[in-house]
């Protein structure tokens, strides 16, 4: 099972990278954890790849008025052990938690990730729960797109061609905040089934703020819900889903994404509930 | 019942089973595997690991339709490419090659490329040598094949239809065999029966998965004309002129050298297709030539998958839970083509009745051909399922009547003063103490203790659930069940042997040669240096163990049906015997004692109570080779003796086939408890306890035979809950990729506390009994109970596998049908 | 279009250097290139983590990764746990005294795994976490358990 061949680019810039992306079919070398087994279904035959692993500053995490921004290069098990990603932004730890497992998360990238838009991408989905905004350079010049308008449908996102993910800017937690994933797959740690990503704010007498699930799997797109009245009801967000008709795939049907995606939002919602309450007071 | 073991066989048995299994040296120990440390250090020689000067690589063009004519096919781009040596199609196969062997029905052709018409998503339709597998794999590429499709048949019922597609003209029917054996009076039995239970079971096809593929490389020697090829499996190397005739060169000038396999489990059990392709492709090219499936050639293009049937099946029994007769009626979906023709329901038959006291057995077989891939050996070979099948209506049945399950399984258990038992089938049983195997798996689980934490959480909302199964585990095959299926076979081999060669060199070093396929995963190492260090008191380690390759090879059938260790120990028994009869002679005659006065001990032969008066192995090998002189007179020089131990008790079947003789009767038994926890808002089951006791006769190495038991009860997890091949309308393999084919992982695998007990055989050297397969028989029945006991407020039946999450949460709905 | 490029890749202590295509994987390179047959392939689609090996210190997928992207790094396979035919390190010694080896096939990736394990846990035995830890290397001959008590035994 070997990949067809290729032309190779190793750029050190972002400009460099830009240049090399105006080419016909060329795709973006960065975890290669998805990209490399397209290679080697020979699903995909890109004339070239650019590896941008050697590129300059698209690595840094940093926290600066309340926001997050996360360099496209940082690798997803950065999110997991990241002491700032922790105390900023949790809902991201627990989400890189439940991708894949050390091994393809120490080559994953988060840029990677968004950029290539899988369904059962659990970034994608804190991404759309946090209303996330996604830093794009291009030869054309620079944009930025709301994640809640980012993911199209399975594989394929906003981003057009010649166009590079450089960063993705999450806000940081204020005051009490709990986050919690829930999913299911087939085995553990397959791609799931469905997912739900939450996050619930707590307000200064400890009661439910505001409450987001993202859910993966339920449409051709992450949904979001805001769950915030749904937490009086302990949760509950039977009403929210009611006008979604899940895919039917070789994973799992229609009918089965139905049952599940409320109990897991439910759970989640109940994690993060739990979670934010267990913290310390801001 | 008398019951002839065939005489060299039995001397072997009986010579074994005089000496205490309390005074036993190496047998019974756990010592670490001699195999482990190459393995450990990544030196472990797999096929893939093999590089010969001047050597290509192959790779296949498979194809995207399950049943099509091929049309045409262009090579001329892929030819054209930069490091291609030469395209292979079916047209060279029918010009240079015979089709493989098969012991299925004439009719049923399979060649190494599809010749003229492609039968399964995935055959090969063309083979590309190149100077890599990079190349070989552009080249695929760029190979255009024109395909006329064919309407596909993918449901045995529908194949089976008069107006069905054929899959080969020549058979004129896609319905290979049909068949219905009747042991005793099954109709009056069930009339008489105020009881029955009946369900209708479906066993998917799934398949043995190991994570090393089939790979065979060719090397064909124009001088000399042979053609070798290192192949990771030799099974029947009396068989292996099969393969000579295939590749059209004299059977002795073949020769298959046996390499170590990265796992089998049934997959690697008489491969053909691959060691042939890979000898052909080198006799057209005049180079060695490399062929190592990827993972999708394995999954869509192996010719071992799993079972795939369907059940319709009846228990009839008394009110008191009195087991009285069985009917089964099975529908067996084969895939393209029938290289074991229905063997895998001799596995059935072997231990139908599982080990219960049931007198009367009907089975109806139908085998019917599809566009799939066709069905080979997979852990069980068939016995697996037909476990599933009597373990559910076992269980049906204990609903029926309002019973513990247990209890009504052990009302009907074959008595330990029953053995060798004979089933209505003719098969026996030769010996087991079932009952104890019951009271030693309910304390390894604290069952009582269970069933009180069950219901207790069941009060809080809990969904718990128990499950408590019993198999047989058969095991050494005998050949005449390929062929007792028909009234007049064409072909009637009765030999299924095993052979050893031990010699002692001049120094005193013992080297045992076996003579078919190398490990696997077994540990054949180790059960050979643990029977020599038993019979000559040396250390397991220092033994020798190498392996013949097929030129040099005495008879050997090789790993398969559980039936290595004890073949294996049989041959070196057999071939050790002789050395130390030669021994004994010579030091009796060296000491001037009575051979009779002579012990084994310490790694020389000394004077029974007088340790002082010895020799060493080594003194009376260097005797042996060159003080010719010093020998008793008429004694050969060398030291060393082959030995080909012969299946012990094999029975032909009667004429009419209502007895089909003695043909798998060293059997186990086993009895599994688990413990599980059900989601039934997700459909994800987890495990509270798992416990397995399995008793195989004597145990040659119990951390091993831990670990085989272990292993094969999570591949019947997967079996049970995860793996299944998917299809779409046209016969396109959907998860023909580790995406959506799920092996178990560290995380789903239970935590199994093993429990033995050993009821010896009467009639193996050492009295083991067969254990690999043990695991996997169980694991399906076992999580049909659980699930079921855990769902008990739902009232649900499981009668089809794999059980998915989907199909629990469909359940907990209150839905009887899985929704997919 | 394939042009190659020279990589210089320290695997095991020892430089190796080679003219590869980019799409040469860096498991093909150990294999092939260096030599070095103790990674194994079983899947080649990164799923089994047959062929995990450590890059830069930490384990990762070599069948997913392209030669030249580990130019200038630095792999251990498992070919580096003890000196050739030299005795064998304690965590091998701990899968052999265990019975955690059948066909030998995922063993040097469940080694180098449970070596990243028991390094970034020292002195955990809870049977979950070690299981956890093991999870992404699949094994179709042992059912792990022996594998998890031979690391248990290390904590």
């Amino acid at each position: 099972m070997k990949p067809p061949p290729f032309a190779y680019h190793a750029p050190t810039t972002v400009e460099e990278t830009l240049g090399l992306l105006d080419g016909d079919d060329v795709r973006v070398l960065a975890g290669g954890q998805s990209l490399v087994q397209l290679l080697k279904f020979r699903r995909i035959r890109p004339t070239a790849l650019v590896d941008i692993n050697g590129v300059a500053g698209l690595d840094a995490i940093e926290e600066n008025d309340g926001v997050l921004r996360i360099g496209a290069l940082v690798r997803q098990q950065r999110l997991v052990e990241d002491e700032q990603v922790a105390r900023y932004q949790p809902l991201l730890r627990e989400s890189a938690r439940h991708v894949g497992y050390a091994e393809t998360r120490r080559r994953g990238t988060v840029g990677g990730s968004i950029a290539f838009g899988a369904p059962w991408a659990e970034l994608s989905a804190a991404a759309v729960a946090l209303d996330a905004t996604i830093e794009v350079r291009s030869g054309g010049g620079d944009r930025e797109i709301p994640a809640r308008e980012f993911f199209l449908g399975p594989n394929e996102t906003a981003l057009a061609r010649g166009e590079l993910v450089v960063a993705v800017r999450f806000p940081a937690r204020t005051g009490r905040s709990g986050a919690a994933c829930h999913e299911v797959s087939a085995r553990y740690r397959d791609y799931a089934r469905v997912a739900a990503a939450a996050v619930v704010d707590l307000d200064a007498d400890g009661g439910c703020r505001s409450a987001t699930v993202a859910m993966l799997r339920v449409a051709d797109r992450p949904v979001l819900l805001d769950c915030t009245d749904a937490m009086r009801d302990g949760g509950n967000v039977h009403g929210l889903l009611d006008g979604i008709t899940p895919p039917d795939d070789i994973e799992a049907s229609s009918a089965y994404r139905r049952r599940v995606a409320p109990v897991l939002a439910q759970r989640a919602l109940r994690d993060a509930m739990a979670h934010a309450q267990g913290e310390e007071a801001a | 019942m008398s019951i002839e073991q065939h005489p060299a066989a039995a001397e072997i048995a009986l010579e074994t089973r005089l000496k205490e299994a309390g005074a036993r040296r190496s047998i019974g120990k756990s010592i670490n595997r001699v195999e482990d440390p190459r393995f450990l250090r990544g030196e472990g020689r797999y096929l893939d690991d093999i590089v010969l000067p001047h050597m290509t690589h192959a790779a296949i063009v498979r194809s995207p339709h399950a049943h099509a004519r091929i049309v045409s096919i262009d090579a001329s781009r892929a030819e054209a490419l930069p490091g291609v040596v030469r395209v292979v199609t079916g047209a060279d196969v029918t010009e240079h090659a015979a089709p493989l062997p098969s012991f299925g029905a004439a009719g049923i052709i399979q060649h190494m490329i599809a010749v003229h018409k492609v039968r399964h998503y995935g055959e090969a339709v063309a083979v590309v040598v190149a100077e890599d597998r990079y190349i070989a794999e552009d080249a695929c590429d760029l190979i255009d094949v024109v395909y006329e499709p064919l309407p596909a048949v993918l449901d045995p019922f529908a194949a089976s239809d008069e107006d069905a597609p054929l899959l080969h003209d020549a058979l004129g029917t896609n319905v290979a065999y049909e068949r219905t054996f009747t042991f005793g009076d099954v109709d009056g039995t069930f009339a008489r029966s105020p009881r029955k239970v009946q369900a209708r079971l479906r066993w998917p096809r799934s398949t043995a998965m190991p994570m090393d593929t089939n790979g065979a490389i060719g090397d064909y020697d124009r001088g000399t004309g042979v053609v070798t090829v290192w192949a990771n499996s030799m099974n029947f190397t009396y068989f292996q002129w099969l393969l000579a005739a295939c590749l059209k060169v004299p059977t002795s000038k073949l020769n298959v050298v046996p390499v170590a396999a990265g796992g089998s489990f049934g997959s690697k059990f008489f491969m053909h297709k691959v060691p042939c392709l890979a000898g052909f492709l080198s006799k057209l090219v005049g180079r060695p030539v490399k062929y190592v499936e990827d993972r999708i050639d394995h999954i869509v293009n192996n010719d071992h998958a799993g079972s795939d049937r369907h059940y319709d099946a009846e228990l009839a029994f008394d009110d008191d839970g009195t087991f009285r007769a069985l009917r089964i009626r099975v529908v067996d979906d084969y895939g393209a083509y029938l290289q074991f023709g229905t063997g895998t329901h001799g596995n059935s038959l072997s231990q139908i009745v599982g080990p219960y006291r049931i007198g009367e057995v009907e089975y109806s077989l139908q085998a019917v051909l599809t566009n799939k891939n066709q069905q080979g050996a997979y852990r069980g070979f068939g016995a697996e399922v037909s476990n599933w099948v009597l373990e559910r209506l076992v269980d049906f049945a204990a609903r029926d009547l309002g019973v513990d399950r247990v209890e009504l399984r052990r009302r009907n258990l074959i008595g330990p003063d029953e053995f060798p038992y004979r089933t209505p089938t003719g098969n026996i049983y030769d010996s087991g103490n079932y009952p104890g195997v019951v009271e030693k798996v309910l304390e390894a689980s604290d069952y009582t203790g269970w069933v009180a934490e069950r219901d207790r959480a069941r009060a809080e909302g809990r969904h718990i659930g128990i499950g408590v199964v019993a198999s047989q585990e058969r095991s050494v095959f005998s050949s005449t069940e390929f062929w007792f299926w028909f009234d007049e076979p064409s072909f009637t081999p009765t030999s299924s042997p095993e052979s050893a060669s031990l010699q002692i060199d001049p120094t005193g070093q013992i080297t045992v040669t076996l003579h078919s396929q190398a490990m696997w995963g077994n540990s054949p190492e180790t059960v050979v240096s643990q029977v020599v260090a038993e019979e000559f008191d040396v250390d397991p380690a220092s033994v020798h163990i190498t392996y013949a390759d097929s030129q040099h090879a005495l008879p050997g059938t090789g790993p398969g049906g559980s039936r290595f260790t004890v073949m294996v120990s049989g041959a070196v028994a057999g071939a050790a015997g002789e050395v130390k009869d030669k021994m004994r002679r010579i030091v009796a005659h060296k000491l001037e004692v009575g051979e009779e006065d002579l012990e084994f001990r310490d790694g020389g032969v000394n004077v029974v109570g007088s340790p002082d008066r010895a020799m060493s192995i080594s003194d009376i090998a260097l005797t042996a080779y060159m003080f010719h002189l010093d020998l008793p007179a008429g004694m050969e020089s060398g030291l060393a003796a082959q030995s080909t131990y012969d299946h012990p008790l094999t029975t032909l079947p009667n004429d009419d086939r209502s007895d089909l003789g003695i043909f798998y009767p060293f059997v186990g038994h086993a009895w599994h408890i688990a413990v599980v926890e059900v989601d039934v808002e997700t459909g994800k089951v987890k495990f509270l306890r798992y416990a397995a006791v399995h008793d195989a006769g004597t145990i040659v190495n119990p951390k091993t035979l831990d670990g085989q038991v272990i292993g094969g009860t999570v591949q019947g997890l997967g079996t049970a809950l995860y793996e299944e091949y998917l299809y779409d309308d046209e016969g396109r393999v959907r998860n023909e990729t580790f995406e959506y084919y799920h092996l178990p992982s560290s995380m789903d695998a239970p935590s199994i506390t093993v429990g033995h007990q050993e009821t010896p055989s009467p009639y193996t050297a050492y009295g083991i009994k067969g254990a690999g397969e043990g695991g996997r028989m169980l694991t399906p029945a076992i999580m049909s109970a659980a699930i079921e006991d855990a769902l008990s407020d739902h009232a649900v039946r499981i009668t089809s596998l794999p059980i998915s999450a989907e199909q629990i949460v469909a359940w907990a709905a209150g839905e009887g049908d899985q929704p997919r | 279009m394939s042009d190659t490029r020279a990589v210089r890749i320290t695997i095991n202590g020892s430089v190796h250097e080679a003219e590869v295509e980019p799409r040469r994987t860096l498991a093909d390179f150990i294999r092939e290139d260096a030599g070095l047959k103790g990674t194994h392939l079983a899947c080649e689609h990164g799923f089994c983590g047959n062929c995990n090996v450590a890059f830069d210190g930490d384990t990762i997928r070599s069948c997913l990764m392209f030669a030249v992207q580990a130019d200038g790094h630095e792999i251990e396979t498992v070919e580096a746990l003890c000196e050739p035919g030299g005795a064998l390190s304690e965590l091998q010694q701990a899968f052999t005294d265990h019975a955690a080896v059948q066909c030998g096939y995922c063993t040097p990736a469940m080694l180098l795994t449970a070596r990243e394990f028991l390094r970034d846990h020292p002195g955990e035995t809870d049977e979950e976490t070690i299981r956890e830890g093991i999870s992404s290397v699949v094994c179709r001959c042992t059912g792990y358990q022996q594998i998890v008590d031979a690391i248990r035994s290390l904590a």
